[in-house]
Formats: structure tokens, sequence, C-alpha cells
């Protein structure tokens, strides 16, 4: 395989709280290539959003990277200087949020933002911007994007903004696509139009994107490979298909069963994982989900589970993998 | 309708927005619903943002005054009594648990007001003793009494919200998107709960939700709702299996499958745009500008509610359109 897009090694991440240092994230490694889709699933506390914002230099000010990499076509960013940030985000990583209208100037037009997003670094012309932001308005799905521009936030809906936004990420044409909940505001009918886009814009431009949700249905929609998140570590990665043919972490096998379909007919019983989501500032010892583990040996308690090889590019870190499922 | 609990006859709830700066609009969120719900039944009511679920659910329980139309509960018209002997026997919960806790009181003090206020129990004791076995019967501790409800999970939350409506010992229960702030493993234990206390209780469900998959597992019947109209209603098997309106079947086509190999994509449905405003629906059938088999006709005519198959009623000029 090529080598990687991004890199993810080993990062640390810590909150300064009411209740002193918070670690939201402890030892996350995952890599993505170019055009791929990784999703990357977890409850809230799971780590999954502090994990986006570091590799975007994101963090708010009580937020810090403790330790751990994040190379970028081999070059480690993590403590970069300003210039260089300013290199990379919006031009070669885009993001994009769970909620568009916090996103956007109420008090600028969405067409002015555009253009802002677009000459940011580029030395394009004003012109240049302008027609780049209707032809991208035009791609993402805004059918009169003559009129959107001239629009504030305000009077668009949710999913118009989230287009709106997308655009914006995408207008620089960015190698990297970071996607934080981008559709958990969204109805279903417009969350399915706003996957579709991403869908195919990832395949037009050969974008790699990190999608973080905490649906699993989109994961197995739109995901190439998937890394599911609890308390700040990666307790299992593989390809959607390994690791939803056979989820080896009780955790993933847990989420799985929790969901119920659409197309079961009967009133069968749910099946949900115990207990209350992990609370950080009071992490168990041992295996952080061993309260709620249905598996959960002596050994557990104790000591921390390795991350082990369950199959070709898929990795739990459980003491005792699930095989074949549940 | 045998046993029918609570029904609603040609049910409006228009609100009336005032601006300083542009001449006042009527937003018709609920749009002459007509349904019933029979005892010991889950009604579940499905549609997207704004189609006016909530407010239906809060007319009901003329929580919110209907404009016009007739609630009758018990064979017993409700429109315009005094709904105080009603109160305990209708209850609602809601999506943000917390929101309707006082934050300073400890969970003993918030059960002891509700049951002071509705003169349950004798004395500060027997109150004590009710609150707490209302706390078992949801799965919790019965010393969650001595906390504030700040210790306690977005889940537990909404477990102690579940128990302080039941010390009332309401029949017909609104349940307003009661699960869509937990996390997802949390949402299967408050679902598994509801269904418990049902059996236990023989209680009456309206659950509103926009999560399908969910309203399709609780429930008995569901009605679609879209701008302020039940656009479709039928059993739950019905409904999902074999939609008649294009609606219906696009909001079920949307769902994503969590099945990697599913040949189903929720990517490849039709329907554009989203839902609009309550305060400029659309002439004729209001899905119309988002319909992919919409004709000349839809664009006048509003198509009436007609039952298609025993208990199965839709409301599109060609119901069989998305087959």
């Amino acid at each position: 395989m090529n080598a990687p897009l991004l890199s993810v090694k080993d990062l640390q991440v810590t909150f300064r709280g009411d209740s002193g240092i918070v670690n939201a994230v402890r030892g996350v490694s995952f890599d993505i290539h170019d055009g791929e889709i990784l999703g990357v699933v977890g409850e809230s506390g799971s780590g999954k959003s502090a994990t986006a914002y570091s590799i975007m230099g994101l963090l708010n000010s009580s937020g810090r990277v403790v330790g751990g990499a994040v190379e970028y076509r081999g070059e480690n960013i993590l403590g970069s200087p300003r210039s260089r940030w300013d290199e990379l985000r919006g031009r070669r990583i885009g993001m994009i949020f769970q909620n568009p209208m916090a996103c956007l100037d109420p008090m600028i037009t969405v067409g002015k933002q555009l253009r802002e997003a677009a000459q940011c670094h580029s030395g394009m012309s004003k012109a240049e911007a302008d027609a780049a932001a209707l032809s991208l308005l035009a791609k993402v799905g805004v059918a009169d994007a003559d009129r959107i521009v001239r629009q504030y936030s305000s009077a668009l809906s949710g999913g118009m903004c989230q287009r709106v936004m997308i655009a914006m990420a995408l207008i620089q044409k960015p190698e990297l696509l970071i996607a934080d909940e981008p559709t958990t505001s969204l109805d279903v009918t417009v969350q399915a139009q706003i996957i579709q886009l991403l869908d195919s814009l990832r395949k037009e431009n050969n974008m790699a994107i990190l999608f973080i949700t905490h649906d699993m249905g989109l994961v197995a929609e739109i995901c190439d490979s998937v890394c599911v998140m609890y308390a700040g570590r990666a307790v299992e990665r593989g390809s959607v298909y390994d690791v939803f043919d056979s989820p080896a972490h009780p955790y993933t096998a847990g989420l799985m069963k929790a969901i119920p379909s659409v197309e079961a007919g009967t009133r069968s019983r749910l099946v949900s994982i115990e207990g209350v989501p992990v609370n950080l500032s009071g992490l168990p010892g041992g295996c952080p989900f061993h309260p709620r583990c249905t598996f959960c040996e002596e050994k557990c308690t104790r000591v921390p589970p390795d991350t082990v090889t369950v199959g070709e590019g898929h990795t739990c870190g459980c003491w005792y993998p699930l095989k074949g499922g549940l | 309708m045998g046993n029918a609990l609570i029904s609603a006859e040609h049910l409006n709830k228009h609100f009336t927005v005032k601006s300083w700066f542009s001449p006042s609009r009527t937003v018709r969120a609920v749009d002459d619903v007509s349904l019933y719900i029979d005892e010991g039944e889950t009604f579940g009511l499905v549609g997207e943002t704004s189609c006016g679920k909530s407010t239906l659910g809060r007319t009901l329980l003329r929580l919110h005054e209907p404009t016009s139309g007739s609630i009758v509960y018990r064979g017993k018209d409700i429109t315009k009594v005094n709904m105080r002997p009603y109160r305990s026997r209708m209850q609602i919960i809601f999506q943000d648990p917390a929101g309707s806790m006082d934050p300073q009181m400890k969970i003993g003090g918030l059960f002891d007001e509700v049951l002071k206020a509705n003169g349950i129990g004798e004395n500060t004791s027997d109150r004590l003793d009710i609150s707490k076995e209302h706390l078992q019967m949801v799965g919790l501790k019965p010393e969650a009494v001595e906390r504030y409800p700040s210790e306690f999970s977005g889940g537990e939350q909404q477990r102690i919200s579940i128990a302080r409506t039941l010390i009332l010992k309401p029949e017909f229960l609104v349940c307003d998107e009661p699960t869509s702030a937990l996390d997802v493993s949390i949402q299967a234990q408050i679902i598994n709960l509801l269904e418990d206390l049902q059996k236990q209780l023989g209680l009456t469900y309206l659950f509103i939700s926009h999560n399908l998959p969910i309203v399709r597992h609780i429930s008995d019947r569901i009605g679609v709702m879209y701008l302020g109209k039940i656009i479709e209603l039928g059993s739950s098997s019905e409904v999902y299996s074999a939609p008649l309106h294009p609606y219906t079947s696009a909001l079920m086509a949307s769902v994503p499958i969590p099945d990697p190999r599913s040949t189903h994509k929720a990517m490849t449905q039709k329907i554009h745009g989203d839902i609009g405003s309550g305060s400029s629906v659309p002439t004729g059938c209001r899905f119309h500008p988002r319909c992919p088999y919409a004709e000349e006709r839809c664009r006048l005519e509003e198509p009436p509610f007609a039952e298609h198959s025993p208990g199965h009623f839709c409301s599109c000029w060609k119901p069989d359109a998305a087959r």
C-alpha cells in the first residue's frame, strides 16, 4: 500500500476541567489513504471530536496534545508554527462541523463568505473566486446558486447551510476533509442527499474523508474502514466488512445489536449495553469498558488490554476478542 | 375504533407569528388531523423537523389550546373542559429531561413537590417511600433521592423523569423524542424500559420521534406527518414494508442500513430539497414540490385521506407510484 495521507500515531490529548485534568484521548492511532473514507464512531466522551480537532490544531485553550504524532504526508504537523497551519488548514485539510448555522457569519452574505474562503492564500481575483463559488454551489446541489450567494445564513435551511459549509470547505480542493457529525442535525431525507454528495466528491477529487459519527448505519453506507472509539481509545479498527461481519470488541458488537433494524418484523426486545457511558474523570482501572462488558473476566478489571491483530488490517483492544461476532 | 382511549377529530392548531417588519403570518402547525389511539397501544408519530409532530402531541394534552376540532378522552369531549382532573392521567416526557428538573433540588424534593401538589401520600416519609418505590420501578437505586439531577447521566435523568410522571399513575403518556439526546447504547435501555412499563401498567403511548427504526420497533400503528398533516397512517409493519405515500417511501429509503453489504443505499433516493415552512404550505398536495411523481392535479387539488386497505390510510393522488 502507498504511504498514508494522514497518519495519527499514539495521540494523547488532555483537557483541563473543573475537577482536574481529563484524559480525553489516550493513545489513538490510525492511517487514512488518498480517496479513503475512514469512519470514527463512538459515543459522547469517546474522544472522537477531540481527535479531529487535534489534527486540525483547533483544540480550545483548555485542551492540549500531550503525546503522539499527526503526520501529514510524512511530516509531523503537531506543534507546527502558525504559518504552516495557515498553509494546511482550508487549503490541504478542510473541515465541516455538526452545526452549520453556527459556523457561518450571520452578518455577511453567503457569497462573500465563500469568496473569502476562496481568496484566502490563493491569490485568486474577486471575479475568479465568485465564479468558483457559484460552480461549487451548483455542484453541491444548490439549485439557484445566484440567489443563494446574496442571502444571509439565517434565511437558509439547515440542509442548505450544510451545503454552503461543504462548498466552503471544498473551495480550495483539499486532499483531506474532516467531517465532524456533518448530518447529525439534519433530517434523514437531507442527510441522504449530503451523504450522496460527499461520496461523489470523494470519487471526483480522490479526496480522503475522516468521517466522525455515532451512527453505525452511516458508517456502513459510505465508509471504507472504521475506527471505533471508547473512553479515548481506539478499541477496534478494520475495514467495514471485517468489523461489521465479525466485530471483535464486545463494545462494537453491542453497538450493532443496540440498533433496531427497519427491516426487522417482530417486536423483539432490543439488546442494550447495560450501565452508563464512561465518565472520563473517573475511569475504571483495567479495560475502561469492563464495568459494562458481559464477557468481563478478572484480568480485565486489572490490566488495560493491548491492541491485538485479529485479522488482516483488523485490530482490537480487548483481552478476549470475540470470534465470528456475537 | 373499539377501545379508543383518546381521539381527535379535525384537530387544528394554528400559530400567528407577529413581526414589526412584516405582515403577521399564520403557521398551520397541525392542520385538520383526525386520529384515535386505543388503550394499551403505542402510536408512533414520525416526520421531519417542523412537521408539527410535537405540536400535535401537546395539543392532544391541551398544553396548546386547539384552534378548532375536538379531542375525546375515554368517550368524553375534553376540548373545552377544565383539564385539572385529567392532568395526572395524561402526562408527557421530553427529549431533554434535565430541562424539566430544578438543578438546585434533590431528586427526593422534585418528587415530593409533585406528590404534594397532587395530594398523594399522608406525610413526608410516606411520600419518600412512594418516591423510592418509583425510582426502583425504572431501575434506579432508592438512594437516588439524596442526589442532584446533575449527578446523573442523560439516560438516568430520563429514567428519573419517567419515574416522576409515573407517580401520578398516568394512563396516557406522550413521549416526545425521549431517546434523541441519548447515546445509542443507552437508547435501547430506555426503549426497553418503556416497553416493560407498558406491559406492567397497561400504559398507552403516543411516541414521537424522527428516528424511524426506533418508531418501527416500538409502535403498533404509525402516522407519518408532513407540514402539519398526517399523510399516511397504518399498522407499523404495513407503513414500513408497503408504504403508499411517496414521502413515506422516501423517508424509509433515507434510513442508512447498518450493513456494508446491503444493496440498498440511502444515497439512491429520489427526493430533493427540504420540508419548507408551515407558514407557506404549497397548494394542492403539500408534498408536490419535492415529489418525483407530481403531476398537474397534485399541484391544484389536495388529495383526500383515503383508506386503501383496512386501517391503512394515505393522502396521495398516485399512491402506487413509488412502488
